[in-house]
């Protein structure tokens, strides 16, 4: 047996397992961790109080309002049929190059995949509409199915990305700062993407056979990009506005809000259905996130309050290894977990223990963050137990679960890549953020 | 009254408090949208659109989660019990219900307990807009007596049914495949 503090972090980290692999939704099982951990280890039902706090005050804040307003504003872009206007637009640009629908849906997953903040129902909506669209066309697995999981990796790191605020929001660091932070490292991952996609075409042909599109005359192409640049123009005016410090993130997502409704208006597809369904999307994911923090805090009030936290900052200052292994340890922590639980389950539970020895390391808390934003979408890709691999299997049953594993390989590596130069070159995450300091 | 009569009347009304929860996200869009607008062409300060902002936020919570949970649309981890029989998915249910029940009226007891003392020591929010604590906390309260009746429901499904993960599942898929639905009918 070891020091009391071990046992109890393996006594809350066993209730927890316990509480998840049970069915139990997973804020339902930290609340019960938290009232069991306080009334034992804190001394009775007066120090439940502590909760009771904490469950007005974790979501009673105006940082998280990113949360329901960005999902709200994705999922009217989506409802409204602009998301789709934007893919067309991205189409005609991509015009007649090899893999050509396989580079369009990277670029749509980019500029609205999983702006649900939830890559699971981005990758069942988008593996449901564009591979069967792309299967017509003759596209293989490779690079149909490749295409549609390497869209939900962009879409977590490049603004709006909800589930950065939601992150930012857990590791107490600032939104603002982590939406900027994962501009460039998206970009530069869309850029991979785009070559891995041509590349591959132009090599096997036969896996994205050219298809006879229309060719798009540059009046077209002209005529396309009007169409669309308002929409453009949105996205880049919620992420310049947080840029440029003219708005907070909760800010820039009210007005993104206020400025989709009057695009779809002008665009003649402000629907009511649109408007009714969007919002209802937007209620049921912030209520679950919302509520999830609410538990996650709790839990983070515990470590601390018992011991746990600073025991263990201690004892892995300690140890004396170097930072960056400290940080390859905790990334492969977060791949170990992605092969049984979720993306935000995953975050809920290593954050609050990972923060602490980030800072006690000195390690710039929005570069750790960004790496783990990059981790937590790899986990979800990677064979055999990723979640969005199973995703994708659920909406199409007729793929061998072989054919999905050789489908994400390339992604995987691809990411892998991407953590790799984020490592050696922090900059192209601390970059951005530090132009908007004075 | 049966069991289902009960089980659709209450869906309805938790749908009802999500309803709701869903206009304040609009509204509030709205009144932070105007706050900015005012603050840098007009020079007007509204420091209640921040509090409100706040506020409405936990009442947001509480009162869609209630109906979030009655569609099983709080993230859960369904690996483990998915390659379970029904009869073993069906005891565990029973079982997380009956602790989730305890948990949520342990929750409603306590959050009660301070609700009820913010009103009778007249506590105010510590802010330059002065409201009565009461007001934004009571969210949390009403929220999880809500939660306790719905687990209490849950229960019952798991009571009832011989196959009640498989019931929830198709409950928790139907408004999912939702948005490509409604995209392709509008693109079209």
């Amino acid at each position: 047996m070891g020091p009391e503090w071990v046992q109890d972090l393996a006594f809350f980290f066993g209730l927890l397992l316990l509480m998840m692999l049970s069915g139990m939704p997973v804020a339902f099982g930290f609340l019960t961790l938290n009232i069991v951990g306080l009334y034992f280890f804190l001394g009775g039902a007066g120090s439940l109080s502590l909760l009771a706090t904490s469950s007005f005050s974790s979501i009673g804040q105006f940082a998280l309002i990113p949360i329901p307003l960005f999902i709200l504003m994705g999922d009217l872009l989506m409802r409204t049929g602009l998301a789709n206007k934007t893919v067309e637009a991205v189409d005609h640009w991509v015009g007649r190059v090899p893999g050509r629908l396989s580079l369009s849906s990277v670029g749509g997953g980019t500029l609205f995949g999983a702006l649900s903040g939830a890559s699971m129902a981005s990758v069942a909506v988008l593996g449901s509409t564009l591979v069967p669209e792309m299967t017509k066309r003759g596209y293989k697995p490779a690079m149909s199915v490749s295409s549609i999981l390497a869209g939900g990796g962009l879409a977590v790191l490049i603004p709006p990305s909800a589930l950065g605020v939601l992150l930012g929001a857990l590791a107490k660091v600032s939104i603002a700062e982590l939406l900027i932070a994962g501009i460039l490292p998206g970009i530069l991952l869309a850029v991979m993407y785009f070559g891995y996609f041509a590349l591959r075409a132009t090599l096997q042909p036969e896996l994205a056979p050219p298809y006879d599109a229309p060719p798009t005359s540059l009046g077209q192409k002209l005529y396309a990009l009007l169409t669309v640049a308002p929409l453009l123009s949105l996205i880049v005016v919620v992420t310049g506005f947080i840029f440029l410090g003219i708005a907070t993130p909760s800010e820039s997502a009210a007005m993104g809000v206020m400025a989709t409704l009057a695009l779809a208006a002008c665009y003649g597809r402000l629907t009511w259905q649109a408007v009714r369904s969007s919002l209802m999307a937007s209620v049921t994911t912030t209520a679950m996130m919302l509520l999830v923090i609410v538990g996650s805090t709790g839990f983070s009030q515990l470590l601390a309050a018992t011991g746990a936290t600073s025991a263990l900052v201690s004892t892995v200052s300690e140890l004396d290894l170097a930072p960056i292994i400290m940080v390859l340890i905790m990334q492969l922590i977060v791949l170990l977990l992605g092969c049984f639980i979720d993306t935000i389950s995953i975050m809920l539970v290593s954050i609050p223990v990972f923060m602490p020895i980030v800072q006690a390391l000195g390690l710039d808390p929005i570069w750790f963050s960004i790496l783990i934003l990059v981790q937590l979408e790899l986990a979800g890709i990677t064979p055999p137990f990723g979640v969005l691999l199973f995703v994708m299997k659920g909406v199409q049953q007729h793929l061998r679960i072989s054919e999905i594993y050789r489908a994400a390989l390339p992604i995987v590596i691809i990411q892998i890549v991407l953590v790799a130069l984020l490592m050696l070159f922090p900059e192209i995450v601390t970059l951005l953020p530090s132009l908007t300091k004075p | 009254m049966t069991f289902e009569t009960l089980y659709r009347a209450f869906e309805r009304f938790t749908a009802a408090l999500a309803a709701l929860a869903a206009f304040m996200i609009l509204a509030m869009s709205a009144w932070i949208t105007y706050d900015v607008l005012t603050r840098y062409f007009f020079d007007m300060a509204s420091p209640w659109a921040f509090d409100l902002s706040e506020y409405a936020l936990v009442w947001i919570t509480f009162l869609a989660a209630p109906w979030v949970l009655m569609r099983d649309r709080h993230v859960r981890i369904e690996i483990l019990i998915e390659v379970l029989p029904p009869a073993v998915q069906r005891s565990l249910g029973i079982l997380v219900s009956l602790v989730a029940i305890a948990v949520c009226a342990i929750l409603t007891w306590r959050t009660g307990i301070a609700a009820v003392e913010y009103y009778e020591r007249g506590v105010m929010m510590p802010r330059i807009w002065r409201i009565p604590r009461v007001w934004p906390y009571s969210a949390v309260p009403i929220g999880c007596a809500l939660l306790t009746v719905v687990f209490a429901f849950r229960l019952g499904l798991y009571l009832r049914s011989a196959d009640p993960e498989a019931l929830l599942r198709t409950r928790a898929s139907a408004d999912q495949q939702a948005p490509a639905a409604d995209a392709e009918k509008d693109a079209g």
